[in-house]
């Protein structure tokens, strides 16, 4: 095996999904070698031998050297390039090699000892060197006496599966890390927390994004946004939302324009999209500004007191009307905010898909941090907002306590 | 042209929405879409809504929506739909 092999065989060995424990077979009560009719065992066989799935036959001799291979059958000269006359005799520690994971070895003889059977997943290698990753499971044949006498294993090369899903993954954790990343404990005036809740754990990025800004004038800008739909024309809708809006707060564009720019680049894109964006100012005794476009109300809390703030802006793409006469001036509200007190943003995943109607929003938002008596940390109230809702939709929260 | 939804209106009924109106929009006449059966309504039912809005009007058509009950004809307010159709 060359050095680059082996530093394949280590990148594969990452792929792996092993089950860890071997299910019980579909239908165990009958094994074949108690239940088949003798005569049929030229037919079976030449069906072991046509298979297309890769199979390999041992005795059932567990202790060193290890069991005898006594068959393999062409699909497995095709898949691991050994020729059976090369290695009938020997044992199938030729298709291991540094990177063959030792955990999933020594459950496989664990389970045929106590069970009889196996399955598993593990980096192998063909005759050349080169690795693969194989999934095989293995049932033990008995004999009259009840002991095994061997173990017939089926095997498969699920490499290029493995690489798919594998790189999907990193592909979806890499768009988590730049769209939806931690948020800093400070930004500037305030003391932030953010959670979020994906509807389906295995796709853990959705049309929901929140985000935090610094802005040049020493301000904390806070957003959060729903993209209309699923999948990947969502997930693409709300990155191209996001950064827009993200640009202009950076450069110290007044809320009103951001939420203008991000309308019409919604509406040039087909695109629907719901947006609160809330700015606290650096200095203290400048009221806060907060714009809702479409969007549940941003939530302001005070001690165990809870109070909406609503601007009844439309949703992103329906801001300028579709004659392209321009919209009347967008609605924005200045707030004061104390010192301890807590803005939080909200998804409408978080109302329970927006079952929750609006005017309850503030009430159910201070129940759920009441309930969890979470005081005035804006990481514990963001997630006593999202665990105290109804999964199914994406939520997101953002908290900042000035 | 008629269309009557009914339930809710989410994420998982939008490919069934979409098809129904795109379907109306083919008949080239007005559309009305009856909500009376309509208990509850997402942002993906708004964004169907408010497409098909978009696409009758370029076309000098009207979209009418009938019907919406209270929580429906909130969140109709909430995101500005109510603002590009006839609601009735």
């Amino acid at each position: 095996m060359s050095p680059e092999q082996r530093r394949a065989a280590e990148r594969l060995a990452a792929t792996c999904r092993d089950p860890g424990t071997s299910a019980p077979f579909a239908d165990d009560s009958g094994r074949v070698a108690r239940s088949f009719d003798p005569s049929m065992a030229p037919v079976l066989a030449e069906a072991v031998h046509a298979s297309r799935a890769s199979i390999m036959i041992t005795d059932a001799d567990l202790d060193a050297p290890g069991p005898r291979i006594v068959y393999v059958n062409p699909a497995f000269e095709a898949m691991t390039g050994w020729r059976a006359d090369a290695v009938v005799g020997g044992d199938p520690r030729m298709l291991q090699g540094p990177a063959t994971s030792r955990d999933v070895l020594d459950r496989l003889r664990a389970d045929l000892t106590t069970s009889g059977r196996f399955e598993g997943e593990a980096v192998n290698h063909r005759a050349d060197g080169s690795p693969f990753v194989m999934s095989w499971r293995i049932a033990g044949v008995t004999g009259s006496d009840g002991r095994p006498t061997h173990y017939v294993a089926i095997q498969d090369d699920v490499t290029a599966d493995r690489r798919r899903a594998h790189d999907a993954e990193v592909l979806v954790t890499a768009l988590q890390r730049m769209l939806l990343p931690r948020v800093p404990a400070r930004l500037g005036p305030v003391r932030v927390g953010a959670r979020f809740r994906a509807a389906s754990p295995g796709f853990p990025v959705g049309g929901d994004w929140y985000d935090t800004v610094l802005r040049r004038d020493g301000s904390a800008a806070l957003v959060v946004g729903d993209v209309a739909g699923s999948g990947a024309e969502a997930v693409s809708a709300m990155a191209a939302l996001r950064w827009t809006v993200h640009s202009l707060l950076v450069a110290g564009h007044p809320i009103g324009d951001v939420v203008r720019a991000a309308d019409t680049t919604a509406r040039d894109q087909g695109w629907h999209a719901t947006l609160a964006i809330a700015v606290v100012p650096a200095t203290s005794g400048v009221p806060a500004e907060v714009v809702t476009a479409g969007h549940p109300p941003v939530v302001v809390l005070r001690d165990s007191r809870a109070a909406a703030v609503l601007t009844r802006n439309p949703m992103l793409g329906l801001i300028d009307d579709p004659s392209g006469r321009r919209a009347p001036d967008l609605a924005l509200e200045r707030i004061d905010l104390e010192p301890g007190d807590a803005l939080v943003l909200v998804t409408d995943g978080v109302l329970d898909g927006g079952r929750i109607d609006v005017d309850d929003v503030p009430g159910c938002i201070a129940d759920r941090v009441a309930a969890d008596g979470v005081g005035g940390d804006p990481q514990s109230i963001a997630s006593a907002v999202v665990d105290g809702s109804v999964p199914g939709d994406d939520a997101a929260v953002l908290v900042a306590v000035r | 042209m008629v269309v009557t939804l009914d339930g809710e209106i989410d994420l998982d009924r939008r490919a069934e929405v979409v098809g129904l109106f795109q379907d109306a929009e083919a008949t080239g006449q007005d559309v009305e879409v009856d909500l009376r059966f309509v208990s509850f309504m997402d942002s993906s039912g708004l964004s169907a809504i408010a497409t098909l809005a978009g696409k009758l009007a370029a076309d000098g058509r009207t979209l009418t929506l009938s019907g919406a009950r209270r929580p429906v004809q909130r969140l109709l307010e909430l995101s500005g739909v109510d603002r590009i159709v006839e609601l009735r």
